[in-house]
Order: C-alpha cells, then structure tokens, then sequence
C-alpha cells in the first residue's frame, strides 16, 4: 500500500495533470453555474479530448468538471434564484436570502469553502476507506434503498415552509410526476396520453429549468419598475460582506455531519446528490441551534447543503473503483474513459492498475483544493452579476434556458415542457405551495416505487423478510432513533419555551 | 367566506387528484404481475394527494367559521402585476414557436428587443448588447458545444 | 385553377426531390452528420459512436455529432426519426428489440420496414450468471437448484430481451422462478454480485471482470456457438437442447427509401473508421466485438428475432 501510494503521489505528479485539471475545473464551474448548462453535457462534450491524453490526465480532466459543475450550481442558486444543477435547490433555500440581504459575497464563499471542505472529507474517505465503505454499500438491496427514500420523503415536511399539508400536496405532484413514461419494471407507458414524447418521461433538468428559472423570470417581469435591480439585490459594497474563516468553521459540526451524509449516501449507487443535500440540509436544520434562522439566509444551511453534494463526489468514485459501478450518470462517463485507457473498472482494478488509482485518488485531493482557489479567484466576478441590470439579466436567463433545454434532447418539445413548468410554477407559488417538494418528490419518486416493488417481488409473501437483512434492520433503527431524537429536542424546546414565558409573566 | 391561498390551492388539486384517479386505468396498462403493479403507486399518491387536498379545505373552513374570517386576508389578485406576467409568458412562448422557423438565432434577437421594450428599455447600448450576447451564445452552442439549435 | 396549381407544385417539388436524390448521392453530405444513440450517456453503444464519431471529418469532409435521444429503450428516438426524409444526415442506431418487443408491450409508431440497414457495429451475447453465494457452479447445478427451490433472477426491466430469454429458458427446464426488474443491465447484475437474487442475465463483457474475480459465476451463453475468451469458457444453450437465445446487435440504420447507392457509401466510410487502427484500439479497451455485417444480414436478423420473440412470449407467459 506505502508503495503504491508513492507511486501513485509520482504518477499524479506531473505538469499536464495540473494543467488538465485546472482546465476542467474552469469548464465545470461554467457549465454548472449557467442553468441550461448542464456537467453532464460539458462532460460527454469534452470527453473525446480524452482520447489523446493519457489515462491520469484525462481522469483529473473529467473528475476536475464534476467537482467543480457541483459546486457552480450553487453560484446561480445563490445570486439569481436559479438552481444550475438539481442538487443546487437545496443551497438556494438560504444562499439566496443571504445574498438578497446584501450579502452575495458571503454566501458564495460559504458554499465554496463547505463544498471544499466537503469534497476533502469525501476524497480522504475514498483515499483511506474505500474498500471498507465499498461493502457496506454492497449490501445495499432494494429494501434499503426504499427504506432510505422514505426517509428522505420526509424532508418534505422540513421545507414545506409552514404548511404541511401543502407541502405533502406538492410532494404527491411531483411523485406522480416521477412516474410519467415508461415502467423500468413492467415496460408499459404511464400518463402518456399517446405522445411519444413522453415514453421516456421527464427530464429531471427540464423540469428544474421550468420550476424555478423561468417561473423567476416571470415573476420578475411582473414585478419589475425602473428602479428595482434584479432579485432586488442590494448592490452597495457592504462591510459585512466577508467571511472569517474563523466564522466559517464555527459550524465545523455541521460541516463534518453534512460531509458524512453526503459521503454515505454518494457510495450508494443510484442516490445521488439532490437527496444528499436535502437531507443534510434537513438534518441540519433538526439540529440547528438557531432553527429560525434557516430560510431566510443561514450560513449553516448552505455549508449543510453544499458539503454534502460536494462529498457526493469523492464518494460516487467508491463503488466505481472498487466495484466498477457508476452511482450516477456522470459517473458512467468516467466509467467510460477509464475503459477506453484500458482500465477495466471492476473488482480487479486496484490489483492490476494500482497506481493509476492511488494517482486519481491523491488527484481528488488536489483537485479539491485548486477548486478552492480558483472559486476564490472567480468569486468578484461572479458577484458582480448581482449588479447587472434586472432588464438585461431576465431576457438572458431565458436565451441561455432555452438553449441549454435543446442541447438535452434536441428537440423543440422539451422547450415547451419547460414553459408549461415555469407557469404551473408561477401559479403554485403565488397559491403558497413551495416548489421544492415537487422537485423532491420527481428525484425520490423513481427510485421508491421500483425499490418498493422489487421488495414486494423478493419478499414472496413473507413479511419478515426485510427484517431479516441486518442493514435493513440497522437502517430502520438508524432512522427510528433520529425520528425519537428529533421529537424529544422539540418537546424539550417546546417545555424551555414555555418556561421562559412563564418567568416573563 | 372568503378565498384564500388555501381554497383555491385546495380545489385545485382536488381536481388534479380526481382527474388522475380517474384516468388511470385508461393511462396505465396493469401488469400481470402479482403483489403491486404499474397502477397501484400512482393510485396510492394520488389518493393521498386528495386526502390532503380535502383536508387542507376543510381545516380551512373551519378555521374561518371559527374565527370569522374578519383577520384572514383573501387571496388578492394584483390584475396590473398578473398582466405584466402574462404578457410576458406570451412572449416567452412566441419565441420557442417562432424558433424552429427563423432560427434561434433571430428568435433570440427578436425576443431580446421586445424583452426590452417590455420592461420600458430606451437606453440603445442596452439593445446592442442582448444582440451580442444573443449571436456569442448562438455561435458558442452551435460550434463549440456542438448543439444542432434550429 | 386550384387542382392545376396543386399538380403543378407536385410535379415541381418530384422534380427537385428527383433532383436533390441525384445531388445527394455524389457529394453527401452536404451538412455534418449526425449520430443519435437512442440510450444511456455513457453506455457502451454511446461510447463506440462517440469514438467513431472522432474519425468523421477525415472521412466524409463533415464532422459526425454524436447524440443521445433517450426514452423508452429506444422508442422515443426511433419515433421522432419517423419525421426524418431519405438521404438524411441524420443516421440512428436501434437494436433487434425494438422492432420485436418493444411492439408486443406498447403501441409504438414504427416498424422495421420504416428503416433501411446501413451496417452492424457491434454484436454481444447475453451470459446467464449466478450469485456464489447460491452454489451454483453449472447448468446442472442450476437444473438440480430449481429442481428444488424457486429462482428468483434479476434482468432490465421485465420486458426485455434479457427477460425473455432467460424465462423462456427455465419454463422449458420446468423450473418455478420469479423475476425482479431493474433498471438497466448493470444495476441487476449488481443485485446478483450483492446475492439479492440467484440468478441474472447481463452482456457478457460487463460480466468479464466480476467472473474472472470470482464475485460471479457463469453458466451459460444464449447463443448457438460457445464463448471462448481470455475469461469465458461457456457451453452454449443450444448445446443443452434449448434454443431460447437471441444475441444483441448494435444496428445502424437510415430512413426508408434512401438511395441504394448512397447507403453502400455511407457503409464503406463507416467501414473505413472501424478499420481505423485507433479507432480498433479503444474497441478492444471497450471489450467489444465489432461485427459489421451488411444490411441483408440485418434484415434477416430482425426477422428471426420476431419469430422468435413470437415464440418466447408464450413459453414465457406459463
């Protein structure tokens, strides 16, 4: 291992892995600060380029646009409203109160610097754990995946903003949405009203581009005067408008639970990062000191949200390497070039190519940290966005969606799915029923029904069966002391609460 | 009575529910197959969407009838805001119809310039920017990102 | 006046199309070829067009754009293609199940007859293979396994290929099974290296490296001859008695009626690029078996393959 590991270090350690990775890591944080761009089109559109590299280079190239895509989503979450990337949602909860409060600043180097710290935590577990975590993640079957969405469903009520039943209605929306198209199981089309269009379903990126960018931009040209900027950002340079690291790592707590989630739920394939950052964003919350805080611009909640889907990164490259399953789309394209270098992935990958995967694994590292300092480069220009004029800034966001919508699928249709989300979106809002339960309920609802069936057909009847598997069993009492903890420290709030009411009276 | 967020929220998705109850088993084929089938989680989602949908306009009979419905503030629609609003959607849906037949390219200026007079622009240097913005992006998806755009 | 109009602008717009067949057939393509891969970014089909594609401009004087249109295993794509004219530069990949299953589930709007053959890319074989866990070495211990217990398998989606022929297969051995639908080949080959079900169906290069490290066992190909490589070592199910198999073809196609001359073209570039010694380097990192058998064999493979789906689907259904 010491020797592989140095050898690796020397592998890794040549000037074109540099220069590539800080190359991806610039095109990632383009693509995914830009909604309608998306890292899955800067991916496949750059990986023929890979062709001439060798394969060091051409994996710190890719691997540089996926940790940076994920954290760009969060730039155009935080300053205009609109989420780059799925996962992004979660950041946008507070990032953009803070901004909007005054703060952009602040806010963006908060989510650089969690989706750093995030991205560290989960190369180092990938550096250190991978074999380990890889079997955990192994027995992962459908019971647990299913019993893990249900979890995550939960966090419905966490972001339903006051009320839960409107919250749960949106949620519904988006899981009957979720079923739209084609049955993976049974292979009969669902809700497709005999278009051929939608055999395939929703697009989860359209839908998001419909849900919150152009439902924005409508409701800022019904908003818009003379004198508003745009998102009635306020543009003076303000004095508090900096992060301390000191204050930054206040909530190291926070930061190192939302990197655990994160990395758990990224070594799982088939999750992804939306539902990591939701339910470290969730969890955050649960635990939070200051709970009122969350919604209107906490920095806790963005470092919860973007630690996490950074460490979704380091973590999807656990069963990749160890086992050659790619946990998300993104990742099958690094799957691919692996291949194409002649590194079969699969069980024997660190057997025979060892150290070409302790050189990814150090690059990882690196790539982490040049996205730090790149971030921090890029960051005055990026908050200069918050100062380009409103009337400028709606009518681009709208080109570039339109643009980005096409290059999905290339085809007009998607165009209008699109459109008809941004209404629906703009009238739901305005009936106070949140967008993001839709978009949770479309990202968890595929994965709960196929799981819960694929239960049902392994269990033949018998209903201890998921009682049987210990990581059923060890999720269910995971979860169920979490429920019982969260109740008690409300019930305890609730009682302090009242006290204090009590001794003012 | 009045009609709140709640109402209008409420009946709506009574009727979206219903509507999906009802044209499930003409949208979904049932699989043969024993245990759940293709229709039972869209059936099972959309009755609890309903549940709610209900019980969101029950509680909030209740709760006027109760309160009288004095301090509740009736969902109040701001008709010089909502036209703004729909003018724009018919803006942004004449310009996906009119793409595929001027190109994206003219589509995007044409939606550019109306954008700005919609939102009462007259300063020129505003115009030639979104017209330069429009041809970088149309000349970046076409030959850099590949994307065949109409 | 309106009718004479009305034949007149026919006869006019014959003539051009006449005319543009004519054009076309010499200097093709006038515009850059595109490529649409109806599955998965980063699939293995995905990825060999994409290699392909590399090769485009050196061949034809236009860059080939490789593309995805997913939906549906294919079926959204092949649709949409329906609205493409002959002599298109737009050319499609499909596989012998969307001609053949995809219309025994679904309504679909296209057939076989709508598309003209160019070539094959690529042709694999389905390898049945089982957890370790199960003690299932063999096809007879796979005989003397279901003589006993019921066999719970996992393939993509209960409609495919896969399922077809593995249920066909063990109707006919009279064993009681029962199937778990997953999405895509890899996620149920994974369940079967986790030992979430016994059995799974899965192309035999995605197998490879789990079988050589012993997290898989394989039985068995669904072919007619046996599999011999660096790894395999496998009877074909023919040779059990059984001729429950169906191998997969990467099958690139054109619009009906597009000119003859022109799709033998269109081939012999395509030929060009598979011969293409880089191009044949990340093919063999790929573990593909390039087989660019022409249009005539296409057809009669799509043909056999509806027989035999045909006959499957009823073994199946006991």
């Amino acid at each position: 291992m010491d020797n592989l590991f140095i050898e690796g270090f020397i592998a890794f350690f040549t000037v074109s892995s540099f220069v590539y990775l800080n190359l991806g890591l610039l095109l990632g944080l383009v693509f995914g600060s830009i909604p309608g761009l998306t890292v899955m089109l800067c991916l496949v559109l750059f990986m023929p380029f890979t062709y001439t590299m060798d394969a060091i280079a051409s994996f710190m190239f890719l691997l540089g646009i996926y940790c940076s895509g994920s954290y760009g989503g969060s730039i155009s979450a935080i300053l205009i409203k609109t989420p780059g990337t799925p996962h992004a949602a979660a950041t946008m909860l507070d990032g953009y109160p803070l901004a909007r409060s005054g703060k952009p600043k602040k806010a963006l180097l908060t989510a650089l610097y969690a989706s750093g710290f995030g991205g560290i935590f989960s190369a180092l577990v990938l550096l250190f754990a991978a074999p380990l975590v890889a079997k955990i993640a192994l027995n992962f079957g459908p019971p647990e995946y299913f019993i893990l969405c249900v979890f995550g469903l939960l966090i419905i009520s966490g972001v339903s903003s006051g009320n839960l039943l409107k919250g749960i209605i949106a949620g519904c929306l988006g899981l009957l949405l979720s079923t739209v198209g084609m049955d993976s199981i049974s292979g009969v089309f669902r809700f497709t009203f005999d278009d051929f269009n939608l055999y395939g379903g929703l697009n989860l990126v359209i839908v998001l581009i419909g849900l919150f960018a152009i439902s924005e931009t409508i409701s800022n040209a019904s908003k818009y005067s003379k004198t508003v900027k745009y998102a009635s950002i306020k543009t003076d340079d303000n004095k508090d408008d900096v992060l301390p690291l000191k204050e930054f790592f206040s909530s190291y707590l926070t930061l190192l639970r939302s990197s655990v989630i994160g990395t758990v739920i990224g070594c799982i394939p088939g999750t992804g990062a939306s539902m990591a950052s939701f339910l470290s964003y969730d969890t955050a919350r649960r635990n939070s000191k200051n709970k009122a805080a969350f919604g209107k611009g906490s920095e806790e909640g963005i470092a919860a949200a973007e630690s996490a889907n950074n460490a979704v990164t380091g973590a999807t490259l656990i069963p990749l390497l160890t086992l050659g399953i790619p946990g998300d789309a993104a990742v099958a394209i690094l799957l691919g070039t692996l291949m194409i270098n002649g590194l079969t992935p699969g069980p024997n990958l660190f057997q025979e190519h060892g150290v070409e995967v302790y050189a990814v694994m150090i690059g990882l590292i690196v790539i982490n940290i040049f996205m730090l300092i790149q971030g921090r480069l890029l960051m005055p220009f990026f908050a200069k966005i918050t100062k380009v004029d409103f009337s400028l800034l709606t009518p681009l966001i709208v080109i570039f969606c339109f643009a980005g919508t096409f290059s999905i699928n290339n085809t007009m249709y998607d165009i209008f799915v699109a459109i008809i989300f941004g209404v629906v979106a703009y009238v739901l809002i305005k009936l106070d029923f949140s967008p993001i339960p839709i978009l949770l309920g479309l990202v968890l609802g595929n994965l709960t029904e196929m799981n819960l069936r694929r239960t049902v057909t392994m269990a033949q009847g018998d209903w201890f069966f998921v009682l049987s598997r210990p990581a059923s069993l060890a999720l269910i009492a995971i979860f169920v002391s979490l429920l019982v903890w969260f109740a008690y420290s409300r019930l305890r709030q609730r009682s302090l609460a009242s006290k204090t009411e009590e001794q003012i009276a | 009575m009045k009609m709140t967020s709640n109402i209008l929220g409420g009946l709506l998705f009574v009727g979206i529910s219903l509507f999906i109850l009802l044209v499930i088993p003409d949208q979904v084929q049932a699989s043969s197959q024993v245990g759940i089938n293709a229709q039972s989680f869209p059936r099972w989602i959309a009755t609890l969407m309903l549940v709610c949908s209900v019980f969101l306009l029950v509680n909030e009979v209740r709760l006027q009838r109760k309160n009288g419905s004095i301090n509740i503030s009736a969902f109040n629609v701001d008709f010089k805001k909502e036209i703004r609003a729909v003018l724009f959607i018919v803006l942004i849906v004449a310009y996906a119809l009119a793409t595929p037949f001027i190109g994206f390219l003219f589509a995007s200026m044409a939606f550019s310039a109306l954008a700005l007079l919609f939102f009462n622009i007259t300063n020129i240097k505003f115009y030639i920017f979104l017209m330069v913005c429009c041809v970088v992006v149309h000349y970046v998806f076409k030959f850099l990102l590949l994307v065949q755009l109409p | 006046m309106k009718q004479c109009i009305k034949k007149i602008t026919t006869f006019i717009s014959l003539g051009l199309f006449a005319f543009s067949v004519q054009a076309k057939a010499d200097d093709w393509p006038q515009k850059p070829i595109t490529t649409v891969v109806p599955w998965a970014v980063g699939g293995l089909a995905d990825q060999v067009n994409r290699a392909m594609a590399q090769f485009g401009a050196d061949e034809f004087g236009q860059p080939i754009i490789p593309t995805n249109r997913l939906g549906a295993g294919g079926v959204v794509a092949l649709t949409e293609y329906l609205r493409e004219r002959p002599n298109t530069t737009k050319i499609i990949y499909g596989s012998e199940g969307n001609f053949s299953i995809s219309p025994k589930t679904n309504k679909v709007a296209y057939k076989w007859e709508d598309f003209t053959p160019i070539m094959n890319i690529y042709t694999s074989s389905f390898v049945l293979v089982a957890t370790p866990d199960s003690g299932i070495k063999s096809f007879e211990d796979l005989k003397n396994y279901g003589a006993e217990k019921k066999v719970l398998f996992g393939v993509n989606g209960l409609n495919g290929t896969e399922f077809l022929i593995i249920s066909a297969l063990l109707s006919e051995m009279g064993i009681d099974y029962e199937a778990v639908g997953f999405n895509g080949a890899n996620e149920a080959m994974n369940a079967t290296i986790a030992g979430d079900v016994v059995l799974a169906v899965t192309h035999a290069s995605l197998a490879k490296e789990y079988v050589k490290a012993n997290k898989l066992e394989a039985l068995v190909v669904f072919d007619e001859k046996p599999l011999k490589t660096d790894v395999y070592d496998l009877p074909p199910v023919t040779e059990y008695g059984y001729d429950t198999w169906i191998v997969n073809r990467m099958m690139m196609l054109t619009r009906k009626g597009t000119d003859p001359t022109l799709v033998n073209s269109i081939r012999a570039h395509f030929l060009n690029i598979l011969n293409n010694p880089e191009f044949i380097a990340i093919a063999d990192n790929l573990g593909v078996n390039i087989d660019p058998v022409d249009g005539d064999a296409l057809n009669e493979h799509v043909m056999t393959t509806i027989d035999k789906v045909e006959r499957f689907w009823e073994m199946a259904k006991k």
